[in-house]
């Protein structure tokens, strides 16, 4: 049997990441210290597969493709990047998707910019796209159709673009056109190059199809869009739609069904699951974890949240001690989750997130980020912040502002992870973050989030991240990594600390 | 049906190797889109640099835009076959049509351009 559909993407993301999230980030990163090929068993090992080369588990993005085109009667399935062979005398469209084909997108950008060294995922991705079996495929006639969040970056690889002979590159959500667009492959049609997919014409939440197989550590969607209208962003620029937790559940089973114990609950804000605008409310979530918590065998873990809606929550309704200490105390010790700080700065705030820190003011948002930390210290609430350097308007004084909420900041356990500006969301066509609008307050800035997450990430490892055994091997790699970084920042933080003296 | 199979307008890009749509092209297909109560737009690029290099050329105007809905074809490297594709849309998918070229297309395709018997819109020049 074989599939005329065939879906699938790199190593890089066809990985659960050793059912660690978080170890998924370091492909986004070139191997460091160590042979890239070891780098890459530690953050994508290869997942199981069955006789045809479906992968156990997959990228959820990848996974409502194919629900989409299987509901649409077509002969569609995930197909992992080192069993396509198997297809190459069934298959007449590839399917490719990405969150960041070629290290354009945050943390990828940052790290090939620090290192001069292009990341992992980039090299991954490209030695997927020359292999055999794609230039076999694409000599019997395959087209080839990519997509996914990073889309946009094929506008800036046009020569790969046409290496690969890419026939469609599609931006944005795809469940409205991705029938036509397949039929017209599969009818040998002409087909357009791009399609930039508008916010009118996003699925509605009745159009949005749920998962048949598991997807990667158990991600489920909860919620998509988001009503914070931060300029930098592209998601905002969707409108925002909740799952139903009838629906929420039927995946969760999926998942389960297929031996994924935990489950992801994503969404851009978690806490804004069925939210009276951008003020939590205690039903839907109380609900929505008391459904995880029954449906699910392992732990529960969040995509992202947000400061704000954090400290909302727990001032009014103590909402995040009880989804903590009252429904999930008796599954979990700990919780992870993505957080945006962005940056320290009010004023910037003010001027490239205004709803960041709403029902708040933008002016009172340092404020807002300590408050949330600390109630999310107290639960045992682990997260990974981000900051965006060298963001539009961003001023030496705003950076200033920035090294001064981080120093107030030490006290709570949590990674921070500075990330250089990269023109998305309402921001898409300003300029990007180049080495040289380097300014000694991103260096301070830098040097002080990685004093704070090395300190936190020994602890976070030995006390709630990765105890079990079968993660020794990866946590001694781990521990090797830091002390080797802490090492070379070492040697170069008096010529470092010399620069932001200046 | 999607947009794919029926677009509501269509716009025909002409370009020289040199030319970089400016944000003016930007103003023009959303002023033409709200005029033709239209989100949903297919461009159609003839560009000497072939394909998928032309995308070189409409990258920043792709990026730029949040708004529309748009399709990318590429037709060819000159006005070869810009009349038949002129005459397929407007007989068959009774649709709107615009045309835009850089004024370094009119220069150098001025005769072929004419040859249309089809209006078409100088870009920068209003």
């Amino acid at each position: 049997m074989g599939f005329e559909i065939v879906i699938t993407t790199d190593r890089s993301m066809m990985s659960n990441h050793r059912g660690k999230e978080f170890l998924g980030f370091m492909t986004t990163a070139p191997a460091i210290g160590i042979p890239e090929f070891l780098w890459a068993w530690v953050a994508a090992p290869k997942v199981r597969v069955d006789k045809l080369g479906r992968p156990a588990e997959a990228p959820y993005g990848l996974r409502k493709i194919e629900a989409r085109l299987q509901y649409l009667g077509y002969n569609a399935a995930i197909i992992d990047p080192d069993h396509i062979h198997k297809h190459l005398n069934s298959m007449k469209v590839l399917m490719i998707g990405h969150h960041d084909y070629f290290a354009y997108g945050p943390p990828s950008s940052e790290w090939w910019f620090l290192t001069g060294k292009e990341p992992i995922n980039r090299r991954s991705f490209i030695r997927f796209m020359r292999s055999e079996a794609i230039r076999e495929a694409k000599g019997r006639g395959v087209r080839i159709i990519a997509g996914g969040p990073a889309a946009w970056q094929w506008l800036w690889e046009v020569e790969l673009w046409r290496e690969f002979g890419v026939d469609t590159v599609v931006d944005g959500e795809a469940e409205a056109i991705i029938g036509d667009l397949v039929r017209k492959a599969l009818d040998g049609e002409e087909l357009p190059q791009y399609v930039f997919v508008g916010p009118h014409e996003v699925p509605s939440v009745n159009d949005i199809p749920s998962i048949k197989g598991a997807s990667v550590n158990g991600l489920v969607e909860i919620m998509r869009g988001c009503p914070r209208g931060c300029k930098f962003c592209s998601v905002t620029l969707k409108p925002l739609r909740c799952i139903p937790l009838e629906r929420i559940g039927g995946e969760i089973k999926v998942n389960v069904s297929n031996g994924i114990a935990d489950v992801i609950l994503h969404s851009e804000d978690v806490l804004l699951y069925g939210a009276e605008g951008v003020k939590p409310r205690e039903e839907p979530l109380i609900k929505l974890h008391r459904l995880a918590k029954e449906l699910t065998p392992g732990s529960i873990a969040w995509a992202h949240t947000s400061f704000a809606a954090v400290k909302f929550a727990e001032d009014n309704y103590r909402l995040v001690s009880k989804i903590m200490n009252e429904i999930l105390y008796e599954k979990q010790d700990y919780l992870g989750v993505e957080v945006g700080l962005e940056t320290g700065s009010p004023n910037l705030a003010k001027k490239i997130m205004p709803a960041k820190a709403a029902p708040y003011p933008a002016e009172r948002w340092p404020e807002v980020v300590e408050d949330a930390l600390s109630i999310m210290h107290e639960n045992k609430i682990i997260p990974a912040i981000t900051l965006i350097l060298g963001i539009p308007e961003e001023t030496a004084d705003d950076l200033v502002k920035t090294a001064e909420l981080l120093d107030r900041l030490r006290p709570y356990r949590s990674l921070i992870v500075p990330m250089f500006f990269v023109p998305m969301g309402a921001l898409k066509n300003r300029e990007w973050f180049r080495r040289n609008a380097v300014r000694r307050e991103h260096v301070d800035v830098m040097l002080k989030t990685f004093e704070h997450s090395t300190y936190w990430a020994e602890k976070i490892m030995n006390e709630f991240y990765m105890r079990e055994l079968r993660y020794s091997v990866v946590k001694i790699a781990l521990k090797c990594f830091i002390t080797y970084v802490k090492y070379k920042v070492g040697k170069l933080r008096p010529q470092l600390e010399r620069l932001i003296n200046e | 049906m999607s947009r794919l199979v029926s677009p509501s307008l269509h716009v025909v890009l002409v370009l020289r190797s040199n030319d970089h749509l400016s944000s003016y092209f930007m103003h023009e297909v959303v002023k033409d889109a709200l005029t033709h109560n239209s989100r949903n737009v297919l461009i159609h690029v003839v560009s000497p640099l072939g394909s998928p290099l032309y995308l070189r050329q409409l990258r920043n105007f792709l990026l730029t835009n949040i708004h529309l809905s748009i399709s990318v074809k590429y037709v060819g490297p000159d006005l070869g076959v810009v009349k038949e594709l002129l005459k397929k849309i407007q007989d068959f998918e009774k649709a709107v049509v615009r045309i835009y070229v850089s004024s370094e297309s009119r220069r150098e395709l001025s005769q072929e351009l004419e040859g249309l018997g089809v209006p078409y819109v100088v870009l920068g020049e209003g």
